[in-house]
């Protein structure tokens, strides 16, 4: 019998992104109860409780539950909630990103001190409804990429939601073609397309089904954990990129006049 | 074991390396920690960490304000609430 149905579609879909972070002990729940999510992510896993586990990731929860309250929808894990979050879709350009900051101002970063210390006024131009806002701008790494350590742009690089071409499926990796995040010491870009091996596979089974050469996939810690269409590949490739302009405008201001736009006021 | 979650350090080694590691125990998980960042850090000390370094260091009354208020926003179960366990067989139990 497949199990491809065992949860609702917006419950795998959350559990394909939030499973790897949390596999390594990043986010969410202990590990005991994120082998749930991963059951859940290969389509499996009808008993898990997905809601109580979602509730304990510190970063993405607070978006879904917001970007929800703003699009009238009740369940901050629908599947249209889930894809607005984690790789942008019709949805995400529905919300107003400084008004999706400030309710997160207001709700979590006040009550939490440390828990998002960077979540500041100062970061409202900022906000896109989206992860890729939650790793660039709250995150604290990219204020450590000055320091020239090898880890914050590895660590951004991953922790982002990548998309990629698949080259090869072998029968452990697949080879895919992405584009990797650089720093050039004032700005951060997306590198020209490369080639690299991926892992598909957990102990569990594989989140997508069959792999096809040519087909766009979703990485998220090296790992592929989604296959997206080409209209949602382009959202996640739009909204990255759109994330690193307006944060570059933060690590280095004349990028706001190289750019020639104001990416925030684009964004209003 | 989630961002934002102050770890209190219970043990701390330098591996042959030189990496500065550390176990912290966060709420009641243990978790091994990099130090790269905060490499003076000790026994006792509480951090938060992300992505596995540690590079906010805390005093204990911010520790316990910060672990409270993450308590009461939902992210962590009321203090002495069981682990959130999945039982196995809820795991693999195929589709109805």
């Amino acid at each position: 019998m497949s199990g491809a149905i065992s949860q609702p579609r917006g419950h795998r879909l959350f559990a394909r992104y939030a499973c790897a972070p949390n596999a390594r002990g990043y986010c969410g729940p202990p590990a005991v109860a994120g082998a749930g999510l991963e059951a859940v992510a290969c389509g499996h896993g009808a008993g898990v409780d997905v809601p109580s586990l979602a509730a304990r990731f510190s970063g993405a929860w607070p978006y879904q539950c917001l970007i929800a309250d703003l699009a009238g929808i009740a369940d901050p894990l629908d599947e249209r909630v889930v894809r607005a979050y984690w790789t942008g879709n019709a949805l995400t350009r529905e919300i107003n990103g400084r008004q999706l900051g400030e309710l997160l101002l207001e709700r979590f970063a006040s009550q939490a001190g440390h828990y998002w210390s960077h979540l500041t006024p100062g970061l409202l131009d900022e906000v896109t409804p989206t992860h890729a806002f939650h790793v660039f701008g709250v995150y604290p790494w990219t204020r450590l990429l000055a320091t020239g350590r090898d880890e914050p742009l590895h660590v951004l690089d991953s922790c982002r939601i990548r998309s990629a071409e698949v080259l090869e499926v072998r029968p452990e990796l697949v080879l895919v073609r992405a584009r990797a995040l650089t720093w050039d010491g004032r700005q951060l870009e997306l590198a020209e397309p490369a080639d690299e091996e991926v892992t598909w596979r957990s102990a569990r089974g594989a989140f997508t089904g069959p792999l096809r050469e040519g087909a766009c996939v979703a990485l998220h810690w090296g790992h592929i954990c989604d296959e997206l269409g080409e209209r949602a590949g382009s959202e996640l490739d739009h909204w990255t990129e759109l994330q690193i302009e307006t944060t570059n405008q933060r690590l280095d201001p004349s990028a706001r006049a190289a750019h020639g736009r104001d990416v925030a006021a684009w964004l209003r | 074991m989630c961002l934002g979650i102050p770890g209190r350090i219970v043990r701390r080694w330098v591996q042959d390396d030189g990496a500065i590691l550390a176990e912290a125990d966060f709420a009641g998980e243990l978790r091994t920690v990099r130090l790269n960042y905060l490499p003076d850090l000790q026994v006792g000390d509480f951090t938060i960490v992300h992505a596995g370094f540690a590079l906010t260091k805390l005093d204990p009354d911010e520790a316990a304000r910060t672990t409270a208020l993450m308590r009461d926003v939902g992210l962590l179960g009321p203090e002495g609430d069981e682990p959130l366990v999945v039982p196995a067989d809820w795991i693999d139990r195929p589709a109805p």
